[in-house]
């Protein structure tokens, strides 16, 4: 009688580690440029959104509308496949997975965003309109400033998405890690092998990019574990024998 | 005065906040637009033969003539699918059609680029112009053909067979017709098509393909109809799995495609390969990577041979 193969084979993962390796890498790139431009477009599109004039404000409001509300997929196959059709604009995949990205996420951040700068409190402002500076100074020098640290953590949040969401960048057929996972599952069969592998993977990225954030979070707060803590109040006793309060 | 009185007066004035207003709705109107078209284009994509020949690679002209002047041939393809296509270990695409599609490329004294997209984008992706012709074969569908231009001649024929359940008791393909028989199919198939048709009381379990596999090993789903290229990957994979050895369920034609309208192309397509099979070169590539060991699982495997010989 043939001898079956184990239930699951792990050897067929070993030897495919560097095709899932770079498929990692494109992964992580691709989420990686996408969130900086995501970044760069959502402040664009928040500070518009608050600009007093008024054609920017409801350009910034449709603008987030659209990319917030248009699912992923149908956002991948219009930039890709669409811009070619309709406008003859030929992006290549990894550049069009990117842009994709990258308009999805800044529909969400330039809220974030957005709310961020609201958050800090009015009376900033007013110090720094009591100082005689600029309202674009104030938005420079003062507010910006502390919105940034309001808007780490859902910005941090904002880049997990799009690792997680670069694996539906397969459909378009960017070399990422979910679809070097999909081709290899399907030469070797053996998709839960690949699958899980591709899951652990895209875990481990999140979970250093949450520990990235954290850090980055408690420099921003001023945080650092080497501090001594002080209790406020602490009760020793004198040479009488009697506590006193140090 | 009314709350409605109100805003017709305002509306019917050319103030300020109707401009507003007015502004509001053709940006609307403009988002709508954009959305439908963002929902269409892919549509139109798959059933508008016009809008694939403007979007042809080269404008009007045949992508024949820019292959020979460029001397390079991007060929779209979708390297998940051994033995026809797939990769090495060291990433060089390879297989039954993807050789063939290499001499066809030097047929032309042309280098070939691999442009991989997965096979659900394939035809989308030939009507944006993001490769000049397919590298790969695919069913010769009537729809298909509303979108891109298959050769006349096969590249290979598919015959379909039906794997079984390690459990199952069926013996013939008329005992697939039954309603207690769970048939996995993968998803806008040709054999989800054929079984629909050929066993209406059977349930149907439509999935991705290696889904569909996993439903049958495990016993979820009593039989799956595929193409005997992928019979013995199964096999080899899950012992367990049975082919039902009897005639194929049906056999269909697959070819390469190229943009609709470039029937320069399509001729040169055609002559090769008419060459090509009848010098047999489509019957030893096929039994080098599928038909010897199709057969030697019992099953029927025709490689497509001159008629004369």
């Amino acid at each position: 009688m043939a001898e079956s193969k184990p239930a699951f084979d792990f050897q067929a993962i070993w030897d495919s580690r560097l095709i899932l390796l770079k498929g990692f890498g494109i992964a992580m790139f691709s989420a990686s440029a996408a969130i900086v431009l995501a970044i760069v477009l959502g402040l664009i599109i928040s500070l518009m959104r608050l600009s007093r004039v008024k054609p920017l404000q409801y350009f910034a409001f449709c603008y987030t509308q659209l990319f917030r509300g248009v699912p992923l997929y149908v956002l991948i196959i219009w930039v890709y496949f669409g811009l070619a059709i309709v406008a003859n604009v030929n992006i290549p995949k990894i550049p069009a997975g990117i842009l994709t990205l990258a308009l999805l996420n800044s529909g969400y951040l330039s809220e974030t965003f957005r709310s961020g700068i609201l958050a800090v409190p009015s009376g900033q402002r007013e110090a720094g309109e009591a100082l005689g500076l600029k309202r674009r100074e104030i938005t420079r020098f003062i507010v910006l400033p502390q919105a940034f640290r309001i808007v780490v953590p859902p910005t941090g949040n904002q880049f997990v998405d799009a690792i997680k969401d670069s694996a539906i960048l397969s459909i378009i057929g960017v070399p990422e890690l979910m679809r070097m996972a999909q081709q290899q599952a399907n030469v070797l069969y053996r998709p839960f092998e690949f699958y899980t592998v591709a899951g652990l993977l895209y875990l481990l990225a999140v979970l250093i990019v949450s520990k990235f954030l954290t850090r980055l979070e408690q420099k921003l707060a001023g945080y650092s574990k080497s501090t001594k803590k002080v209790k406020p109040f602490e009760m020793v006793q004198d040479t009488t024998g009697s506590e006193v309060v140090a | 005065m009314s709350k409605n009185s109100i805003n017709t007066e305002v509306e019917n004035s050319a103030s300020p906040i109707a401009n507003r207003r007015n502004f509001i709705k053709g940006a609307g109107v403009a988002l709508g637009a954009t959305a439908l078209s963002s929902f269409a284009s892919p549509a139109q994509a798959v059933t508008a033969p016009t809008v694939n020949r403007a979007a042809n690679a080269t404008g009007s002209g045949s992508i024949l003539d820019k292959i020979i002047s460029t001397k390079k041939i991007r060929f779209g393809v979708d390297l998940t699918f051994a033995p026809l296509q797939f990769k090495t270990a060291a990433g060089v695409p390879t297989g039954y059609i993807v050789d063939l599609a290499k001499r066809l490329a030097a047929s032309l004294g042309a280098t070939p680029e691999w442009v991989e997209i997965p096979f659900g984008s394939l035809f989308a992706g030939q009507a944006a112009g993001k490769f000049d012709m397919s590298g790969i074969a695919a069913t010769i569908k009537p729809e298909r053909a509303q979108v891109v231009l298959f050769s006349g001649a096969p590249a290979f024929v598919e015959s379909n067979v039906v794997l079984l359940a390690p459990s199952s008791t069926i013996r013939s393909l008329a005992a697939l017709n039954s309603s207690r028989v769970t048939i996995a199919v993968v998803v806008g198939s040709s054999q989800e098509a054929a079984a629909a048709l050929l066993y209406p009381k059977a349930k149907l379990k439509r999935l991705e393909n290696q889904a569909a596999l996993a439903d049958v090993a495990a016993g979820r789903s009593q039989a799956m109809i595929v193409g005997e290229f992928e019979v013995a990957g199964a096999i080899k994979a899950n012992k367990k799995l049975k082919v039902l050895k009897v005639a194929p369920v049906f056999v269909d034609e697959n070819s390469f495609f190229m943009p609709a309208g470039d029937y320069d192309m399509k001729n040169y397509v055609d002559t090769w390969l008419r060459y090509e099979t009848s010098h047999n070169t489509l019957a030893g590539l096929w039994d080098k990577y599928v038909g010897n060991d199709a057969r030697k699982l019992g099953l029927q495997s025709v490689s497509v041979k001159s008629s004369w010989t």
